[in-house]
């Protein structure tokens, strides 16, 4: 089915059309809430919201950036509320049980993105440090370098959903490289010294 | 190789480590949970509903064309005595059912 036509039957509430769009999307907008999310059940929860919010508000999509461009957007905007909520969450039971030493707030739990198949085992255990150090960065740069790295995206397709320029996201990928290049090293260092 | 090349290399296969990674992909089941939610919030119509609003309006056709017929039935059988008797003389006629039978024509000779 053509965009246009799909859009349309959206916008007239058809279930046939919706269902479609998920066939079509599905895999896409998992992937990009699993690059930010690494749990699978966070990533499934928060992708059956990005088509809910589809369909709530596919009213007021004008047409002017692509459906998957409008879509990666509010996959990125409801991963990245989570992240907030869950953050927010966590400072305060930890703040709440402030007597127990292993409860770091920032921490990510449970093992859902590294023992996704896609990833090679010996890569495993370096992707795990690596998304450690992408959690540490600016939002923007982990939102640039995730959608980057994770979904493949072109600097173009990843200035269009994040509304800026090409330059813009160039400028976001080497300072997220930089810092995460001096953030290995600290933790590499830190691993080495403590050997 | 010395301390600092060791960790220079490990940075850069960390930061090369999702390079060869293969996009996730949402399982078969997917939608079948996204209706159920949908549903669930009431955002779908679900098919029981969808059941309940087909049988409740063939129950009520059911029930007006039951009270259409009644309605036939009953103007019928309110009907004047006088008009039903018009109705059975002209019966009466179209059949020639005043006709003199057999017997009858025997009695009279």
């Amino acid at each position: 089915m053509q965009e246009s036509i799909l859009i349309q039957e959206l916008k007239n509430g058809s279930q046939q059309a919706f269902r479609e769009l998920v066939k079509l999307h599905k895999d896409r907008v998992y992937n990009t809430c699993l690059g930010f999310m690494r749990q699978r059940e966070d990533a499934e929860d928060v992708a059956q919201e990005v088509f809910i919010e589809v369909w709530k508000s596919i009213q007021q999509f004008d047409g002017k950036s692509m459906l998957s461009t409008w879509l990666y957007r509010i996959a990125v905007t409801k991963s990245l509320e989570l992240i907030r909520y869950r953050k927010a969450e966590k400072r305060k039971s930890f703040f709440e049980s402030m007597q127990s030493s292993d409860n770091d707030p920032d921490a990510v739990e449970g093992d859902g993105f590294y023992g996704n198949p896609g990833l090679a085992l010996e890569n495993k255990e370096r992707a795990k440090v690596l998304f450690g150090a992408i959690d540490q960065l600016a939002e923007n740069q982990k939102v640039a370098f995730t959608l980057h790295k994770v979904e493949g995206l072109s600097y173009k397709e990843i200035a269009n959903i994040m509304e800026t320029s090409v330059s813009a996201v160039e400028s976001l990928m080497y300072r997220a490289k930089t810092n995460l290049q001096d953030l290995l090293y600290k933790f590499y260092k830190t691993e080495e010294q403590a050997l | 190789m010395n301390e600092e090349e060791k960790i220079r290399r490990e940075v850069d296969e960390t930061l090369h480590s999702l390079d060869d990674w293969t996009p996730a992909e949402a399982d078969d089941f997917f939608y079948a949970r996204l209706e159920h939610r949908m549903t669930d919030e009431g955002l779908f119509e679900s098919e029981a509903g969808s059941w309940f609003v087909f049988a409740a309006a063939a129950v009520i056709l059911l029930v007006l064309a039951n009270i259409f017929t009644l309605q036939q039935f009953q103007q019928v059988f309110t009907t004047s005595d006088e008009s039903q008797e018009t109705d059975v003389a002209a019966l009466a006629e179209d059949y020639q059912v005043d006709m003199p039978v057999i017997y009858e024509l025997n009695a009279q000779e």
